[in-house]
């Protein structure tokens, strides 16, 4: 047996399994974390909807359209995410279109963006 | 150095090391490529399910009237699966079951008149509830529409959309027979519309939760001009008022080796706006 420790060959393979591993779980947590991703953008994208249709129901008349003075803040999103209207101008009741735009903090912290136009209905 | 071979010890100890990784290396492929499929299947079912909400909230957003808690809802009758309650009955009763039930226009509102003879000018009732997965498999064996046995899965739910066309086009605000507290509806099937809900869970309506739902009154003054009046709670019983907004949620679950909720990080969240209400011809 010689004893001189290992020969680049040997070393030249251990490292290429080594990366091989590393590379295979890379792609694995990568997939997992892009479905997690995934997820959450729908579970985003879903709440956005539920809000603008929560707005929409709030806003149905003429009357309640023109009475309302803030934008509404009461839908409560899924837990784990926040959420932030802005219009684009101040709620007036002499507005026939209302720009908002919705922010939505996710779990996995990022910010969201979704804007969506109410317009008033029909007397 | 002289060459003298291996000894059998040797062998044997490099045989037994050969032998551990390849276990190791053929789980460690099959773990992996059966968490690529799960992963794909999980974005089917998010898919789905997202789908399966959207579709529901359209049909609830056109509708003339939905049933508030407290409605007791007769389909079809108990002979038919795809109707029948936990309890074996084909009652349901909305608030305490998981069921969404609505009163729809017409698929074509020129035709509202001709409704005797032609479907397209009727009134729709839909409903949404949830079926056990065992029964729907149990029930369908051997026919076109069997969705394979599961037996990981035996206790999971399903989803089922129950339409049928009512006998008249025309809705009335202010006296329908169809908006009383135990209304009973004949004919037509439930149709499958969601798999692999989360038992329980996975398909919850919300008549009263923090900006939930609320009812509508609806009345017409001495010169015929309606108004409409959202109250803040429903009545639970004998109201003839449709919910002005309401919340439901949908959650998957499938289960191979360890149960997977979809999505992971909770349900998805929808919401029924009917914008027709108080809109119907009278």
């Amino acid at each position: 047996m010689n004893n001189k420790g290992f020969s680049l060959l040997e070393v030249l393979i251990a490292t290429a399994v080594v990366g091989a591993g590393i590379v295979l779980l890379g792609i694995f947590y990568n997939s997992f974390k892009v479905t997690r991703q995934a997820q959450i953008d729908t579970q985003a994208q879903t709440f956005a909807r539920s809000y603008f249709d929560a707005t929409r129901a709030r806003w149905n008349s003429p009357a309640s359209f023109k009475a309302a003075t803030a934008v509404v803040t009461d839908v409560a999103a899924p837990s784990g995410y926040t959420y932030t209207v802005a219009p684009k101008t101040p709620l007036a009741g002499t507005d026939t279109l209302r720009e908002l735009n919705l922010n939505i903090s996710t779990p996995d912290g990022r910010t969201l963006s979704f804007s969506s136009s109410v317009v008033l209905p029909a007397e | 150095m002289k060459p003298r071979g291996l000894s059998l010890i040797e062998m044997l100890i490099a045989a037994a090391i050969t032998g551990v990784l390849l276990i190791v290396v053929t789980n460690g492929i099959q773990s992996a490529s059966s968490s690529t499929r799960m992963i794909q299947t999980q974005q089917l079912l998010t898919e789905d399910l997202r789908t399966s909400g959207n579709l529901i909230s359209d049909e609830l957003s056109q509708a003339y009237h939905i049933y508030p808690p407290g409605a007791e809802i007769t389909l079809n009758s108990t002979s038919t699966y795809t109707v029948t309650n936990f309890d074996g009955s084909n009652v349901w009763t909305v608030g305490t079951d998981p069921i969404i039930a609505a009163i729809l226009p017409p698929e074509d509102l020129t035709r509202a008149d001709l409704c005797a003879t032609d479907n397209s000018g009727c009134l729709r009732l839909v409903a949404y509830y949830p079926l056990l997965r065992s029964t729907v498999t149990a029930s369908t064996s051997g026919t076109p529409e069997f969705i394979g046995n599961d037996p990981q899965n035996t206790n999971v739910w399903t989803v089922f959309r129950y339409m049928t066309y009512l006998s008249s086009g025309k809705f009335s605000d202010a006296s329908s027979s169809l908006k009383v507290a135990a209304p009973s509806f004949s004919g037509s099937r439930g149709e499958l519309l969601a798999d692999y809900i989360q038992p329980t869970s996975g398909f919850t309506v919300d008549w009263s939760g923090a900006g939930g739902s609320k009812c509508l009154v609806v009345t017409t003054d001495a010169n015929g001009v309606k108004s409409t009046n959202p109250r803040a709670t429903c009545p639970t019983t004998g109201n003839l008022e449709s919910v002005t907004e309401m919340v439901f949620q949908l959650r998957g679950q499938m289960t191979r080796g360890t149960a997977v909720l979809v999505p992971g990080a909770g349900p998805l969240v929808f919401r029924g706006t009917p914008r027709n209400l108080g809109s119907a011809s009278d």
